[in-house]
């Protein structure tokens, strides 16, 4: 095969992702299609040398969720169903993904913004199940501490409040 | 701030995380904040995440109408006749966050102040659309020789405001808060209980962390109910006095009494007054006729509620509930009225809760089902497109009779107004008996009352054991099983049902086939149909089962069918040849999924010649038989070839596939068994035919 020929192919097999601060990324087409954002992009759009506008992802976290996708691009795709039901049913995440997803908190809710919005459930449910372990066990003002959430309510809307969940103490 | 709360607006999401130098009021409506719900889907268009929007939100900060500047990340309406300079055309006066304090600082501010006031937040939109679409602004020379902010300035700006957990938007923090679960009482395991739906729910803690968290976890705390004892009746009684919007997040309900506190329901709680004696005209279980103490806060002071008037509050206050799982209380518990002056029949007409659309209703092993709880019921759920019964005995009551002309205590009832009648059929899709003995009275009574052609779903599983067949013995309950009762109402089902699960075992074998059918091959199809049923044991369904027309999943475990049902019909006269005769099978030819399990009568070989020659079925699964030949290899092998000629997909697997309906859907074809090895496809030697 010549050289144009080679390039031709890899830049068909390469898809271009531009972050909202204008930086570039070149990333293998299993890569990107790990996001159903990007993969419906480029079933609409076909063959394109233009980069995909992702907006709403800045460099450093699309870094980041690329990496993840890297990862995980052999991955077989799972059905709706069966997603579902292992989402529902542990929170426990593989160990690659606890080791990737040891970031400090920011770090983490962009990524599971970045997940959101480029489709990427897989990704959602290590971020999200992440949080939910954070929570996990802790009384309400340790979770305040944590996540740096300011106390809203009066001492009586929360002696209310307890009232009203105390069925929910009984065993 | 001077401004009151009700008239700050806010930016909580974009306000940085809040910090204990703020000032408690501007923390405090932050978090308070509304928000609009956004979709869980990627929104390209509309939405932006904090580390962009945030910054440019953040930027705009609203003075108060006295000229100081309010606190960052709040804005506040002003009049137009107090600040007419500052005022923009939207009402709300924009100014940089900080104070220009140096003049390197207040040269890139004064433009943009320009630029509002000529035209409001156009710029704004031109931005946003450049960079939605992902076109880079044309970055001007010097920022202050223009009006049009670049997005390198923006990106500078947004890289000072981190990202916290309020900056998701509900949807992901429902789905975080789904991942909890402590596993307390009346949160049981996904999947344990049949109904049961396949989540968790979050501990009911978690709503004290701040406001906004509050209506995200009572949306999936009460989403399941659980009552499993008395004292959690009056726990949530006063839960749902206190709060009334409380019920309207709840959507299944379970109430499993123990049979010792069901015998309780007429107690007051302990805390009450004892209760009035019942009336004397009453047809209704003991602690069935109270008052509604939510609606008549008078009776209640006359007479304290009853755990049973407490139970019924909480149910009838459940506006939006979907499914219902009622075991160990009467169903005219919770359906009877809270009026006196009602009768018990006209009251559940009336009450007709159409959003009711699952109930499961089950016995206990101390108490049966009663024709009366399963006419309560449905005369109450109008909606209802699924039931399951478990334990109902057609014996242990008097025959089912949505009409009935007296009461159960004797008394003279009064007829239903003919408009109620018309419209009292419910529109059930999915019926599953398990471990009935329902007679054909009783079967088609209830069959009869489904709208017609709406029943597609039937499943039958009994599970005979001589334990319980002595109990009823002993009891003078003793009554066939339900399969045996399908035959009288083929009538009824025979063109809506597609889907039938039928299991039966522990009954005896099927040793001796019936001569008139085995004997007669020419005999046509149609004939063979209406073959008198009586010569066959009634729970051979070989003639039920050939009646079907529109059967597309047939699921059959134990003794319920013989080889007859896929053995070949020859439909032609016998002066044809055969190589044009069309081989027919009294199986009917719409079934496209056929199950077998454990079925003694059934051999690899039986099924080779159906395979074979029938076009329409595509999948074939066959669970447990091992002593039937169904783990031999060499039996198989003929089946095996005949599934990969056919393009038949073959499941097998090892165990003995007795039904314990696990899930929570009633389709034979999405059915999952306990204790069942299934392999998956394409796992078994030989592979996906």
């Amino acid at each position: 095969m010549s050289a144009r020929g080679e390039a031709e192919q890899g830049s068909e097999t390469n898809v271009t992702l531009q972050t909202s601060d204008d930086e570039q990324f070149k990333v293998d087409r299993d890569v990107a299609n790990r996001s159903v954002l990007i993969r419906n992009m480029l079933e609409d759009v076909g063959e394109s040398e233009q980069a995909i506008p992702l907006p709403n992802v800045s460099a450093n976290v699309l870094k980041k969720v690329l990496e993840w996708c890297e990862h995980h691009k052999k991955d077989p795709e799972p059905l709706a169903e069966d997603l579902d039901d292992n989402r529902r049913k542990t929170t426990e995440i593989s160990d690659w993904d606890a080791k990737f997803i040891q970031v400090d908190q920011e770090m983490l809710f962009e990524i599971i913004l970045a997940a959101n919005y480029l489709d990427i459930k897989p990704l959602l449910d290590v971020g999200c199940k992440t949080v939910a372990n954070m929570i996990k066990g802790k009384q309400p003002e340790e979770i305040r501490k944590l996540f740096n959430i300011v106390n809203d309510f009066t001492p009586e809307e929360e002696a209310q409040i307890k009232k009203e969940n105390e069925w929910a103490e009984d065993r | 701030m001077s401004t009151s709360s009700s008239s700050t607006f806010t930016f909580a999401r974009n306000s940085p995380p809040v910090k204990t130098s703020f000032t408690p009021q501007a923390s405090g409506s932050a978090q308070s904040t509304p928000r609009r719900r956004t979709p869980l889907a990627p929104r390209p268009s509309s939405k932006r995440s904090p580390a962009v929007t945030r910054a440019w939100n953040r930027k705009l900060s609203f003075s108060s109408p006295d000229g100081t500047p309010a606190p960052s990340g709040t804005s506040t309406p002003v009049s137009p006749e107090t600040t007419s300079e500052l005022v923009g055309p939207g009402g709300f006066t924009f100014s940089p966050t900080k104070a220009p304090a140096t003049p390197a600082t207040s040269a890139p501010a004064e433009p943009r102040r320009d630029v509002e006031k000529d035209v409001f937040a156009l710029d704004d939109m031109r931005m946003d659309i450049d960079e939605i679409a992902g076109m880079p602004v044309s970055p001007p020379p010097r920022v202050s020789e223009t009006s049009w902010p670049t997005v390198t300035t923006r990106k500078m700006r947004s890289r000072r405001v981190k990202t916290g957990i309020n900056d998701l938007p509900d949807e992901l923090l429902l789905r975080i808060f789904g991942f909890l679960n402590d596993q307390q009482g009346f949160r049981p395991l996904p999947t344990k209980y049949s109904t049961t739906p396949g989540w968790y729910t979050p501990p009911l803690r978690v709503a004290l962390v701040c406001k906004r968290w509050l209506p995200l976890v009572r949306h999936l705390a009460y989403r399941f109910l659980k009552i499993s004892h008395l004292a959690r009746i009056t726990s949530l009684y006063q839960s749902f006095a206190a709060n009334a919007d409380l019920p309207a997040s709840v959507r299944h309900l379970a109430v499993d009494l123990p049979f010792s506190a069901a015998e309780k329901l007429d107690l007051v709680p302990s805390n009450e007054q004892p209760p009035t004696s019942r009336e004397a005209d009453s047809d209704l279980e003991p602690g069935a006729r109270s008052s509604t103490p939510f609606s008549s806060p008078t009776k209640r002071s006359k007479s304290p509620p009853t755990y049973a008037d407490q139970l019924r509050a909480v149910f009838q206050s459940c506006a939006h509930l979907l499914s219902l799982d009622i075991s160990g209380v009467l169903p005219a518990t919770l359906f009877t009225s809270s009026s006196n002056s009602l009768s018990a029949l006209h009251h559940l007409h009336q009450l007709r809760l159409s959003t009711v659309t699952a109930l499961f209703l089950h016995g206990s092993a101390d108490t049966v089902l009663s024709s009366t709880s399963l006419r309560d019921a449905l005369l109450a759920l109008t909606g209802l497109r699924r039931l399951t019964l478990k334990g109902y005995v057609s014996s242990a009551s008097t025959s089912l009779d949505f009409a009935p002309k007296t009461t159960p205590s004797g008394h003279l009832a009064r007829p239903l107004p003919s408009r109620v009648r018309a419209h009292a059929l419910v529109p059930l899709e999915r019926l599953t008996l398990v471990e009935c003995n329902m007679s054909p009275t009783d079967l088609r009574a209830l069959l009869e009352h489904v709208q017609p052609d709406k029943l597609r779903h039937l499943a039958v599983d009994d599970v005979f054991t001589a334990a319980q067949a002595r109990k009823y013995r002993e009891e003078g309950l003793w009554a066939a099983p339900t399969v045996e009762s399908l035959q009288d109402v083929a009538s009824l089902l025979k063109t809506s049902l597609t889907t039938l699960r039928v299991t039966l075992f522990n009954y005896p074998l099927v040793t001796a086939r019936d001569p008139t059918v085995t004997t007669s091959p020419p005999l046509s199809p149609v004939r063979r149909r209406n073959a008198p049923a009586e010569t066959r044991p009634k729970h051979v369904l070989d003639g039920f089962i050939a009646q079907l027309e529109n059967l597309v999943v047939l699921d059959v475990g134990g003794t319920v069918v013989t080889t007859i049902l896929f053995e070949p019909i020859s439909s032609a006269p016998p002066s044809t040849p055969r190589s044009q005769s069309e081989t027919r099978f009294l199986l009917p030819s719409s079934v496209r999924h056929l199950l077998i399990r454990s079925c003694p009568d059934i051999k690899p070989s039986t099924l080779v010649t159906l395979i074979s020659s029938s076009p329409s079925t595509s999948r074939l699964s066959t669970f447990g038989g091992t002593e039937h030949g169904w783990a031999s290899p060499s039996a198989c092998w003929e089946l095996q070839q005949a599934c990969w000629k056919a393009g038949v997909r073959w499941i097998s697997g090892a165990q003995s596939g007795i039904v314990v309906p696990v899930g929570k859907d009633a389709d034979a074809s999405a059915t999952s068994y306990v204790g069942m090895n299934v392999r998956r496809e394409g796992e078994r030697s030989g592979g996906m035919w």
